[in-house]
């Protein structure tokens, strides 16, 4: 249901001066993300892989190429393809509950159907006791926490995060990782996860890509090779030393210099 | 859960905070007061040309007993009100769905930035005698003077609000789904608020200083009337009491839109 | 002179030409006689009738007097009060009313001189389909003036005489440019104002002019030159050498007619030379040769006419609450300097 396909996606930004060819942020991406999948994008900074998910998200369209979900084509953003950013975009003068039930809320969902839901997942992602809190209340870790939520709660079929715990401290972020990867196995959401961690990438995807330098190629695909559920025990796997050896090497080769 | 909200200071030290600068601010006015009556006392100063404290009070207290230009000083008081108040709420009620659209939708923008840019280093003074022949010396003329200031500043920072509303913020709410409408009123206008009220504060006190201006229209009674008419009988004790009430009207005026302004912003934490 | 000219100039004017002319060209070196060095001296022009002060400034005729006059220019009568005040401004020449007011503010200075003599040049316009033809029509109706100006009073003392009161009368405070406006959006029937305002009220809008002042007795409509008293104690030669310049001047507008004055005043007022023409005719230069003279309408002396016209519209300041207490104008003229100037005049 929720398989992504990027078919040969081009992204070209036209640059100030007329005629010129523009800049080329991704070149010719073919990808496919399957139904309930985790598959983490990685590569060196400014490689376009923030433009590969924007364009999914709908947020920007692509100059060449299709990108489908369940086979539709898709226009434009909606709640079935939820982004989380790596800067929680709450919304500051709502309570903490408010914000998550903002999509629904608008979308003119009954009281009844979504209150249960919004418990539900305040109490999934552990803020119970923060249901009422202002964003300003919260550190950036729960912030974060009440950004998944508000993307859950719009049961999307697909998840798209960009280095959501990029901001977050080490200890932090190895708690998001668990809650994300619990929270994946109630729900199952099909998931593009960007980050520049290569420990992460590997610890939550099933399949890893790294992108090349700009413009953004799609350079190599790696297979995961540990079954979910996973605890950190993984990390300090051989089998997992070596695949980071390996994406290291890869995205180091991209790297300027 | 490793990560906790912000801790609250202690409970003693956070009361006395409470206090101490509100403190400090009334010692502040009493120094400048008495500074005031040290100067006159001492003679430093002719009388004439700054009354002492007590000279003041005493004038003070002859007007509030037999008003100005036979008028009750509360009713050149309620005039002055009346002005200012109506030209900033009309300035204000205007200037936020201007400022707004005019940032959001940038053909609206481009038409209406050259005319607001041109009138805007214009002081209202200058335009008195426009005023007064295209609309007359009764209260239209005073009121609309009073509204364009207020429009002014208003609308510039509505403008601005609505173009700092972070790029994310939108994303996140087309992403949940929202209708262009719902956008501009749920997420933009919100995001903006902050912005739209720094404007409706400079609006309320630029249309209280404008009043006086718009007085020398022929107004028959009001603050700027007393100040405007003591002045050229060289009354300088009753030109500091119109002085000192509008001093400390725009004072209390300043302090209900704060503290308006900071119930309804009380999202923002401590800023 | 010849008849033509005879017939054009005032009754006034002629007698006090008449008075002059033999003194003419001696005069002139008597006066001068004993200048040495120049002294410095700061004076306050505003954009009013001031004839002489005009004249003697665009012809040097206070150099001539052995002064080194510095010109500072003043929008209103009040200002000149804080300047003089603040001793920033030596000789001001204020209106009779900022004069007044000052005094009873605590300002300490006296009138040695007058000039702009309004009272044929201030008074009543009303609108031309207003019904007002006389006086007396004023009473119920709204009139535009401006509060505690001599016009004010002249209104005020003119309707008195017809036994209509202030309450009478629906009176609209606002200077003379508002008023044009009221008068042009029929928010008034009426209007008090002086010249050059009332030859506007008139042109432009037709309006039909009721009496001046003078028409109705006032006589205290004029421009003063106003002194602190300690300035003028410890200055004599200062204010004598100012009076003999506008004295020249006023020798000078004898023999040569008014038309450098009115053109002088037209450019400080920035009104076209006909209208101040007219008001020349109205209000012309006051004779300078009879400030001393008890018996001459606008004569400097304790007790004489003019003295008892700005008593008694000063008590009407003080009724109406403009000006707070009571002053002693007892001593504000003082007539000890163009008497002395006019004694060495005399001489020659």
């Amino acid at each position: 249901m929720g398989t992504i396909v990027l078919d040969a996606v081009t992204k070209v930004y036209p640059t100030a001066e007329s005629g010129a060819a523009g800049i080329v942020a991704v070149d010719h991406v073919a990808m496919t993300i399957r139904d309930h999948e985790i598959v983490c994008l990685v590569g060196p900074s400014g490689c376009g892989k923030s433009t590969v998910l924007n364009m999914i998200a709908g947020f920007e369209s692509p100059t060449e190429g299709r990108i489908t979900v369940s086979d539709k084509e898709i226009r434009g953003a909606g709640p079935d393809r939820m982004v989380v950013f790596q800067s929680p975009a709450l919304f500051g003068w709502m309570t903490v509950r408010q914000n998550i039930t903002f999509g629904p809320r608008k979308r003119g969902v009954p009281k009844s159907q979504y209150e249960n839901d919004a418990t539900r997942f305040i109490n999934a992602v552990g803020l119970d006791d923060f249901a009422s809190h202002y964003p300003y209340q919260l550190s950036g870790g729960m912030r974060q926490r009440v950004q998944i939520a508000r993307a859950l709660m719009n049961r999307p079929e697909i998840l798209l995060m960009d280095e959501p715990f990029g901001a977050l401290d080490f200890q932090t972020r190895l708690l998001m990782q668990e809650l994300l990867l619990k929270v994946w196995s109630e729900f199952k959401p099909t998931i593009l996860f960007i980050t520049h961690d290569v420990d992460e990438a590997i610890f939550l995807g099933d399949r890893v890509y790294v992108m090349s330098r700009r413009p953004g190629r799609l350079k190599e695909q790696f297979d995961v090779p540990f079954a979910k559920p996973r605890n950190m025990e993984i990390l300090t796997d051989p089998q997992f030393v070596t695949l980071k050896d390996r994406i290291l090497h890869s995205i180091r080769e991209e790297l300027a210099g | 859960m490793i990560d906790k909200p912000q801790t609250p200071r202690r409970r003693q030290r956070f009361a006395a905070d409470r206090w101490r600068y509100p403190l400090i601010s009334f010692a502040s006015v009493v120094g400048m007061i008495c500074l005031w009556a040290l100067v006159t006392g001492l003679g430093l100063v002719s009388s004439r040309v700054l009354p002492s404290p007590g000279e003041v009070l005493v004038q003070a207290g002859y007007l509030i007993r037999n008003g100005y230009a036979d008028n009750p000083l509360i009713v050149h008081i309620g005039w002055s009100l009346f002005r200012a108040t109506s030209g900033f709420l009309l300035g204000v009620a205007l200037a936020i769905p201007v400022g707004l659209l005019m940032s959001y939708n940038r053909t609206i923008g481009a038409i209406v930035q050259p005319i607001f840019g041109f009138f805007r280093p214009i002081p209202p003074i200058a335009f008195i005698p426009l005023m007064i022949v295209w609309f007359g010396i009764g209260e239209t003329s005073k009121i609309l003077l009073i509204f364009a200031a207020s429009f002014n500043y208003t609308v510039l920072n509505s403008a601005a609000g609505m173009r700092s509303v972070p790029e994310q913020l939108i994303r996140a709410g087309t992403n949940l789904g929202l209708t262009r409408w719902q956008l501009f009123t749920s997420v933009m206008f919100p995001a903006a608020l902050p912005a739209i009220l720094t404007g409706v504060k400079m609006s309320a006190a630029v249309s209280w200083a404008v009043l006086v201006a718009a007085e020398l229209i022929a107004a028959q009674a009001g603050l700027g009337f007393i100040i405007t008419d003591a002045g050229t009988f060289f009354r300088i004790p009753d030109v500091f009491i119109g002085i000192l009430i509008i001093g400390v009207i725009g004072l209390g005026i300043e302090f209900l839109i704060s503290a308006f302004e900071r119930r309804l912003l009380h999202w923002q934490g401590k800023v | 002179m010849d008849r033509a000219r005879v017939k054009r100039l005032s009754r006034r004017s002629v007698l006090a030409g008449l008075a002059a002319a033999p003194i003419g060209l001696s005069a002139t070196r008597g006066l001068t006689a004993e200048t040495g060095q120049p002294l410095p001296v700061r004076i306050g022009i505003q954009p009013q009738a001031s004839w002489l002060l005009y004249v003697a400034r665009d012809f040097k005729l206070f150099e001539k007097a052995g002064l080194q006059p510095t010109y500072i220019r003043f929008t209103t009568g009040a200002q000149s009060i804080a300047a003089v005040e603040s001793k920033s401004l030596d000789i001001a020449s204020p209106g009779i009313t900022p004069y007044v007011a000052g005094l009873a503010q605590g300002v300490d200075w006296k009138v040695v001189g007058i000039d702009a003599t309004m009272s044929g040049a201030e008074g009543i316009v009303a609108r031309a389909d207003s019904g007002i033809t006389k006086l007396e029509d004023l009473k119920g109706k709204t009139i535009g003036v401006a509060r505690g100006s001599t016009a004010y009073y002249g209104l005020l003392a003119a309707l008195k005489g017809k036994g209509i009161s202030k309450s009478d009368v629906k009176l609209l405070l606002m200077g003379p440019p508002e008023q044009l406006g009221a008068m042009r959006n029929k928010d008034i029937d009426a209007v008090a104002v002086w010249e050059p305002w009332i030859q506007r009220n008139i042109n432009e809008l037709g309006g039909r002019l009721i009496g001046m002042d003078a028409d109705f007795g006032v006589y205290s409509t004029t421009g003063v030159y106003a002194v602190s008293r300690e300035y003028a104690d410890k200055n004599r030669d200062v204010i004598e050498r100012f009076l003999t310049g506008l004295v020249l001047a006023y020798q000078y507008i004898q023999k040569n007619g008014p038309d450098a004055a009115i053109s002088a005043v037209s450019e400080a007022m920035n009104v076209p030379r006909d209208v101040i023409k007219i008001m020349y005719q109205e209000a012309p230069v006051p004779n300078i040769l009879r400030w001393a003279d008890t018996g001459y309408q606008y004569s400097l002396t304790k007790g004489g006419a003019y003295h008892k016209q700005v008593e008694q519209m000063t008590e009407f300041l003080v009724a109406e609450g403009i000006i707070s207490k009571n002053v002693d104008l007892s001593n504000a003229f003082d007539v000890s300097y163009i008497a002395n100037v006019l004694r060495k005049l005399e001489k020659q």
